[in-house]
């Protein structure tokens, strides 16, 4: 049987075992120990002793800490009441447009997002502060639903950004890096809902109407209250780029500051403190048992050398390497269909990327392309967040908003979707974007 | 109309655990729409539990306390790092001076503090799994898959268990220790054993829980 | 039987553009291709693809897991300290000699260490230097309170000994730490240099008087699973055997040593800034990291062996 053969087997079993509710992981570790076990012609010894390593080495990598301190960080944050700061901040100042209390949403999901590296956290964290104030100001259902689902994904999109840290360990590429190429486009992602926003107000002026307005002592008291959080956003991000701390550095002083902010003018306390730990370490777990699972089947796939036939397969295809790229993308948009964001990034970088970095794109040097990728792929997984039927953050919000029926809301997200795909046909064709800041500032 | 992935993003599920989330609480006195806030179980993120998952009986509870304490454990082995990360930076920034060591402390200690976490996680159902083809079955049928998805998965947690002890076992024999204290190599692997043999047993504990529901038993 | 093919699953650390893996691996695995008329086959695995860490690839190779590995001993502090003698400062004065120094040493004396694995190869990395980013480094006053990334157990010890501050890290941060600020400089061989593309952001590279010993060398070891050796027939065993040795350590050091060439030139076509240390400067540097060697000797007596005694093998061998 050839490697392609043999992994091509592997998946089919993969899947079968996902459908049959085993945990991801699990089946991930399953598959691979088949599939390791048969290239090994049986023999189990080396399968016993490649298992020695797997959980140590795994646990014991300096990068993927970052992963736990990052999800402290954003539940301090939750916990500390920084969500409603911040939605209060972005509200004052552009509530009283026609469809600012959307916008000023969509605002508090970047500003959150800047803190918090999980989609998820950021739609229910966000959607418990914004949906009684949209429904207050009579803002229709599908549009309330629909911003705040799609304002989600910016918590990964903009940095600092969970897939993004497994992308970087999977591929050897540097976590800052890909954080700082996240940026532009995670502003264009925020810049592009509010812009949906204001095109649904204007075509339909009953869905959005403006709120009040603030006076001005308000807005600036307002202001104020977020300083801090955009203070500890800064830190993270100047102590990444500007030398002080690694991304792991980086990531224990934000999740320092924002424990201390919400303990200080939050009010968290013990129990607050304690919950924190609890779903920072849920999550962890959760995050790290995929990681081990996919360990053990990328060394499978490895021993089979499918990866690597397909890649040379793939070069030699003489296929326009945009038409491959474009393929890759929309098998990611349809796995987001049954799957999530980090189980698709594990299952399939080890086999796109190295066909991806085979392939000739505008020139780009290695680095940059596996950076571009990086951003390209964040994208497309994001989609499966917001992209009926199993969307995430759909049913987050949609649940959040009691009286909201689901069809509404997957209508309410379809033009957030167009703009989704205006963005990434905007990256895939101007790589410059993305790389601008990395260019612009090396490292 | 189940959702049907679960996502692993779910920083959330964290967040979403107790009923009262995120920012509500933030002492601004203005929870008055808090009844619209996400009001999820635990367990939550919709697919997940089933009542027969949590934590029951006078063994589920112990297991439950066990687990979660490990957790904290963990937790707190975490901010301990986060601290020394701190004292790191200062020293280093303002008088060259870095903890000695920090990088392969941090290395070890983040080892220990992950593996803690994974027995909390399977006691409050955290880890994700595809629900999206099988919401269509009778609960007994859902129940005897994940029973048998729970058994696999102590399985998995008792060979990594056993062969990272063995590991632990060949590095202290080999003796090789860490670059810059010099402190054992071992020590960090055989403290994470204990941590996975407590996954196993609460992955056990629930396959238990769901092939009694198998067997007609409701609680 | 006799014609069946053996394919023999080669592990490493370094990606498949590495010169370890073009000059070093390729090169040995085609001519044993060639000896055995194709019936020993490589397939190489590079980058850990089949999993574990690189400080791992040691045991991988005793248990089993793979076939042939390229490790470094010394990721695993503490565990060959017999062999470690090598990594000395100012032991050697080129890849080629030190390693065929390293193999008659270590298959005599550092047998226990490397118990499990039939070694085929010994050899170190020559052309160690300093390249920092701020400051160039002429003398011991511009190391006080540098940041240097060290790359073995024992320089680490003499970036200390020599007043910097050692930051032990792996290869693959030093570029980004280096351009960040988190260290002022790395003791890494040039042989890395082009491939992390280290040049692009240091400054200043200071090497010591060519006619000097090395600064320092880091070893590493091709070693075979000894089962798998055995599994093979005698005139499979035979191409093996023509393949190991003094002569083909000794033809490993040389690639290095002309991989050190092709790394300054990286620096050269930077038009970075290029010192030599002179000899009586080295003399101050040699004298301040005495203590290391003395510190080995103890640590190895300790485990009972002749310290003493095997340093001064190590310099005998090394001085012919
Ligand atoms: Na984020
Ligand atoms: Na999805």
């Amino acid at each position: 049987m050839s490697g392609i053969a043999i992994g091509a087997t592997m998946f089919a079993i993969l899947l079968v075992m996902l459908v049959l509710r085993v945990h991801i992981g699990i089946t991930m570790f399953i598959v691979g120990a088949g599939g390791y076990l048969t290239m090994m012609g049986g023999e189990i010894a080396p399968f016993l002793n490649t298992l020695k390593n797997l959980a140590y080495a795994r646990l014991s990598n300096y990068d993927l800490a970052v992963i736990p301190m990052f999800l402290l960080m954003g539940q301090f944050a939750t916990h500390g009441g920084l969500s409603r700061a911040l939605f209060r901040c972005v509200s004052s100042l552009v509530g009283h447009w026609r469809g600012g209390v959307a916008i000023a949403s969509t605002g508090a999901c970047a500003g959150f997002g800047a803190i918090c590296g999980s989609s998820l956290a950021t739609a229910a964290t966000m959607g418990q502060v914004a949906l009684p104030e949209l429904k207050r100001c009579n803002y229709s259902g599908a549009l309330s639903t629909g911003a705040l689902a799609a304002g989600g994904t910016l918590g990964i999109l903009i940095p600092p950004s969970v897939p993004l840290v497994i992308y970087a360990v999977l591929t050897q590429e540097s976590i800052g890096k890909l954080f700082m190429a996240a940026v532009l486009p995670g502003l264009i992602a925020m810049i592009g809902y509010m812009l949906v926003i204001r095109i649904i107000v204007t075509l339909k002026p009953e869905a959005g109407p403006a709120g009040p307005r603030v006076p001005l002592a308000e807005k600036l008291r307002s202001i104020a209250q977020v300083t801090p959080v955009a203070l500890i956003f800064l830190v993270v991000i100047v102590g990444i780029y500007g030398g002080w701390a690694n991304p792991t550095e980086a990531a224990s002083i934000g999740a320092a500051a924002c424990g201390i902010l919400a303990v200080v003018s939050g009010g968290m306390r013990a129990e607050g403190i304690r919950e924190s730990v609890l779903g920072a370490a849920e999550a962890t777990a959760m995050i790290f048992l995929v990681l081990l699972g996919a360990d053990m089947l990328n060394t499978g796939l490895a021993l089979t050398q499918m990866p690597a036939e397909l890649a040379h397969w793939v070069r030699d295809s003489g296929l326009s390497p945009l038409l491959v790229l474009t393929a890759i993308l929309l098998i990611y948009v349809f796995l987001g269909c049954v799957m999530d964001a980090l189980a698709m990034i594990l299952l399939t970088i080890p086999i796109f990327y190295p066909m991806v970095m085979g392939l000739e794109f505008w020139g780009l040097t290695p680095d940059e392309k596996s950076i571009w990728f990086g951003i390209l792929v964040l994208m497309v997984v994001e989609i499966g967040l917001v992209h009926p039927p199993v969307g995430m953050n759909i049913y987050i919000i949609n649940k959040a908003a009691k009286d909201v029926p689901l069809t509404d809301t997957f209508r309410g997200v379809m033009p957030f979707l167009a703009s989704d795909l205006a963005r990434i046909t905007l990256l895939l064709f101007f790589p410059a974007i993305t790389l601008y800041l990395v260019r612009t500032f090396g490292g | 109309m189940h959702t049907s992935v679960v996502s692993l993003d779910a920083a959330a599920a964290a967040g979403l655990r107790p009923t009262k989330v995120c920012g509500a609480q933030g002492g601004e006195g203005e929870g008055a729409n808090e009844d619209a806030g996400v009001q999820l179980e635990p367990g939550s993120i919709e697919h997940v539990a089933q009542p027969e998952a949590l934590p029951h009986g006078p063994w589920g509870r112990r297991l439950y306390a066990a687990s979660r304490v490990s957790a904290l454990m963990g937790g707190t082995l975490f901010m301990l790092m986060i601290g020394m990360s701190l004292v790191s930076i200062v020293g280093r920034k303002l008088f060259s001076l870095p903890v000695p060591g920090d990088f392969e402390v941090l290395q070890m200690g983040a080892a220990v503090a992950s593996a803690t976490f994974f027995s909390y996680c399977q006691m409050v159902d955290g880890h994700v799994r595809v629900d999206f083809f099988t919401h269509w079955l009778p609960r007994r049928g859902r129940a005897f898959l994940d029973g048998v998805a729970a058994l696999l998965m102590g399985g998995v947690a008792l060979l990594v268990a056993w062969r990272t002890g063995v590991a632990a076992v060949s590095s202290y024999e080999s003796g090789e220790a860490s670059l810059m204290l010099g402190w054992p190599g071992w020590v960090p692997i055989a403290l994470i054993v204990p941590a996975f043999v407590l996954f196993a047993t609460t992955s056990l504990y629930i396959a238990g829980r769901r092939f009694h529901v198998v067997a007609g038993g409701a609680q | 039987q006799s014609d069946k093919v053996v394919t023999l699953r080669v592990h490493h650390f370094l990606p498949p553009s590495s010169n370890t893996q073009l000059k070093f691996l390729e090169p040995w695995c085609a001519k044993i291709g060639a000896e055995s008329g194709g019936r020993l086959k490589c397939q190489i695995y590079p980058a850990m693809q089949m999993g574990g860490t690189p400080a791992q690839l040691f045991d991988q190779a005793k248990d089993g897991v793979a076939d042939i590995v390229w490790a470094v001993p010394g990721y695993q502090a503490g565990r060959f300290l017999v062999s470690e003698v090598f990594e000395l400062p100012f032991m050697g004065s080129s890849g080629e000699k030190s390693s065929r120094a390293l193999w008659t040493y270590a298959t005599k004396n550092a047998t226990a260490e490397f118990k499990g694995v039939r070694p085929l190869v010994f050899h170190v990395i020559s052309g160690m230097a300093l390249h920092t980013t701020k400051k160039q480094v002429r003398t011991m006053d511009d190391l006080a309170g540098l940041k240097l990334r060290a790359p073995t157990r024992l320089a680490t010890k003499m970036i200390a000994a020599l007043g910097a501050t050692p930051v032990p890290m792996p290869v693959p941060m030093v570029t980004e730490s280096l351009a960040k600020g988190v260290i002022d400089g790395a003791m890494i061989p040039w042989e890395v240099v082009p491939a992390m593309k280290v040049q692009e952001v240091v400054k200043y590279h200071s090497e010591t008087d060519p006619a000097l010993p090395l600064m320092s060398t880091t070893t590493f070891i091709l070693a075979m699973n000894p089962a798998k050796y055995d599994s093979l027939p005698p005139e499979l065993k035979q191409v093996i055997d023509a393949n190991s040795g003094p002569e083909v350590s000794a033809w490993a050091g040389r690639v290095w040593d002309e991989a050190t060439l092709t790394g300054r030139q990286a620096g050269l076509d930077r038009k970075n800034t290029f010192y030599t240390v002179p000899s009586d400067e080295v003399g101050k540097w040699q004298k301040a990291s005495e203590a290391v060697a003395a510190d080995w000797v103890k640590e190895v007596s300790a485990k009972g062996y002749d310290g003493q005694k095997l340093l001064a093998e190590a310099r005998t061998l090394l001085a012919n």
